[in-house]
């Protein structure tokens, strides 16, 4: 089975980001594969353990984002690329995602390589906007299957578990196709120092839109960034006095009316 | 002169970090409440490949550099001081000398298996009345046709008492001093040797720390580790600068931990209307802090460097383990100030942290004994 993996190298949950004016962010040097990203490569990698195959990890993103490829190598990928172009750079920015524009290129990058299966997260950890894998779906003209906990492969389709809140649902869907990662997917593995130290010296090549034929104008984001705000820094703690049922009572109730949060 | 890490390091650094974050970190504080080995902890890490870091690809090592070794240990310490003394012990002093002297059997049986982590080495040098002055060693081993007979005790041997072997100091002869000192290696199991009393630590908890015995222990020829009878002391030296280099590397780990949980605790603690981080006196522990923990940082580079390019650094690596053990008891100590009273609790770590530390000053020679070593070596023969 031919399997591709899109992954998304993201801020570090950890990373400061501060509001340079109220329409730029900085972010800290500090990035990582996308979690539910992680869940998408350990699923793929046992699925070629199981079936055979090969695992490709592809990216959009700058020479830092070459990163998170190495780190699939590092745990078992077979090859990698990362796409990028100066013509991207306005839609793929340390704090902004166009989604329509990197579907675009992963559905040619899909297009170009061949597959049988693609796997991706379920959403980017940083925009939240899980969007890339159903449009890049969508734009291939192949089935989407989004928030997989449990993945089989049978011959020509894939079954695969969609668990929440304690329901489960179980979809039979025809390869070629595009599953989306969710969170109990798996535990994704450590990698072994020997594939760290290999991936380490591994040369990350660039692929850029003219490699996939793709027009440098059909990246046009219509889709911008106009400000930011950023939550309160400290937001104050409140202790509820008085007896438990009593406390309990008065949460729920700031819970609801003030914040709007049941 | 290039300070930077390579590209590699600085990869291989990210992985560790994160390795340790999810699977060592999550276990530290159970580590130090129970004072117990984490044997599946100890495969894990072990399966990974991290204990053959520095040693060749064709014994299943993974040959990188020192200062690739020395990210490792210093990430280790990190998230648990604990484990990481039990890797540093697994990684350097409880198989390198199986490797430098072992024969194809000792090689196969137990060093290949223990850098996979599937075997539990240890080192014992210490002795009840002896551990700064290794001279003062009075386990003696007694050579008898091809074999060898060994009597004695050892104190303080982290993982003693569960190890499956142990490099031993012991003299062929006491009143040699230094001159009469080799190494030897015991197996688990072998008729004599059995364990005493395990001790209660203060830190570094998570190893099982105590007495080893040796009761007319007989070894076979090639457990004595050693090209030569009575070569032991300069085999020590060998890689006594890395020992020193690696504590060091412990202290940073270490100092890292307590300063980035007492940075958060000032970002978000107010006292009189503001967050404490405004307030200089505060600050001013980071200021200084972090002033030498980059001082410690480039020393222990520097170090890495020389052993790397064997370049002779007995004086710069005792300088290195001392000023990193103490720029990081400095800083446990200004982190349980920052905390002020929640320092005090068992529920926050940087309690954990500050009875860690001590460890530092022990390990890999006192400071009494290294300012003693450097002062004369300064000063030159009188
Ligand atoms: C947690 C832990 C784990 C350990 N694990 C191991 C292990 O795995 N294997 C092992 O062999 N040992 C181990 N040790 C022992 C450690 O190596 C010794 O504690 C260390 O070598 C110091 O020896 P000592 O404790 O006997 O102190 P001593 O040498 O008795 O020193 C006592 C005091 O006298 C001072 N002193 C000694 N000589 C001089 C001098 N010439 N000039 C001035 N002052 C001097 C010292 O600095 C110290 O202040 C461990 C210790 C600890 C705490």
């Amino acid at each position: 089975m031919k399997i591709l993996v899109f992954v998304k190298q993201v801020p570090d949950t950890e990373a400061l980001v501060e509001a340079l004016d109220d329409s730029s962010l900085k972010v800290e040097e500090k990035f990582e594969m996308s979690f539910f990203d992680t869940l998408a490569v350990e699923e793929a990698l046992r699925l070629k353990e199981k079936h055979g195959g090969t695992v490709t990890a592809v990216t959009v993103g700058p020479e830092r984002a070459g990163e998170v490829l190495r780190t699939c190598l590092a745990l078992g990928a077979d090859s990698v690329f990362r796409i990028w172009d100066e013509a991207l750079a306005p839609v793929v920015t340390d704090v902004f995602t166009d989604s329509l524009s990197v579907a675009r290129v992963l559905a040619a990058v899909a297009k170009h390589l061949g597959f049988d299966l693609i796997l991706c997260g379920k959403q980017a950890l940083d925009d939240d906007a899980a969007a890339v894998g159903v449009m890049t779906a969508a734009l291939l003209e192949i089935p989407f299957v989004t928030a997989v906990t449990s993945v089989k492969a049978e011959e020509g389709s894939i079954r695969v578990k969609q668990k929440r809140d304690g329901a489960e649902r179980e979809i039979k869907c025809e390869l070629p196709a595009l599953l989306s990662a969710e969170k109990g997917l798996n535990e994704p593995r450590q990698p072994q120092v020997m594939k760290v130290m290999k991936a380490a010296r591994a040369k990350i090549d660039a692929m850029d839109l003219a490699a996939l034929k793709i027009q440098a104008d059909a990246i046009i984001s219509t889709v911008k960034p106009v400000s930011f705000t950023v939550p309160d820094k400290a937001r104050s703690i409140s202790i509820i006095e008085g007896e438990p049922a009593d406390a309990a009572a008065e949460l729920v109730r700031r819970l609801r009316e003030e914040r709007q949060a049941l | 002169m290039d300070f930077a890490y390579t590209e590699e390091q600085k990869f291989f650094q990210k992985v560790v970090a994160d390795m340790v974050e999810k699977v060592v970190e999550p276990k530290a504080e159970a580590l130090d409440e129970s004072d117990d080995f984490d044997h599946d902890l100890f495969r894990e890490v072990g399966g990974l490949g991290y204990y053959g870091l520095r040693y060749p690809e064709d014994v299943g090592g993974m040959d990188v550099d020192t200062q690739t070794f020395a990210i490792f240990i210093e990430e280790m310490a990190h998230g648990s001081f604990g484990f990481a003394t039990a890797a540093m012990m697994q990684c350097l002093m409880g198989t390198h000398f199986l490797h430098r002297f072992g024969s194809e059997d000792i090689i196969e049986r137990l060093f290949k298996p223990a850098i996979r982590g599937e075997k539990i080495s240890c080192i014992a040098f210490t002795e009840e009345t002896s551990g700064s002055d290794i001279t003062g060693t009075r386990t003696i081993a007694k050579q008898d046709g091809d074999e060898w007979i060994l009597n004695g005790k050892k104190m303080w041997i982290t993982n003693g008492p569960i190890a499956d072997f142990v490099t031993v100091l012991a003299t062929t002869d006491p009143a040699l001093k230094t001159k009469g000192l080799n190494f030897f290696l015991v197996e688990k199991g072998m008729e004599g040797f059995t364990y005493g009393q395990v001790l209660h630590k203060l830190g570094a908890r998570g190893t099982v720390t105590g007495e080893i015995i040796f009761n007319d222990v007989r070894l076979p020829a090639d457990h004595l580790l050693g090209e030569e009878v009575n070569k032991g002391m300069e085999y020590m030296q060998e890689v006594l600068e890395e020992i020193r280099l690696m504590t060091a590397a412990l202290a940073l780990g270490l100092a890292r931990a307590a300063l980035e949980d007492a940075r958060e605790y000032a970002r978000v603690r107010e006292a009189f209307g503001k967050v404490i981080g405004k307030y200089q006196l505060i600050r001013s522990k980071f200021g200084e802090c972090w002033t030498e923990f980059e001082a410690a940082k480039l020393l222990v580079q520097k170090v890495a460097w020389m052993i790397q390019n064997k370049i002779p650094c007995g004086n710069e690596a005792a300088m290195a383990k001392m000023f990193a053990t103490e720029m990081c008891l400095k800083a446990v100590d200004e982190a349980t100030r920052i905390y002020g009273g929640n320092a005090f609790a068992q529920e926050y770590p940087v309690q954990r942290y500050f009875r860690d530390a001590r460890f530092l000053l022990y390990g890999g020679g006192t400071h009494e004994v290294l300012k003693n070593f450097l002062g004369s070596r300064y000063i030159g023969r009188l």
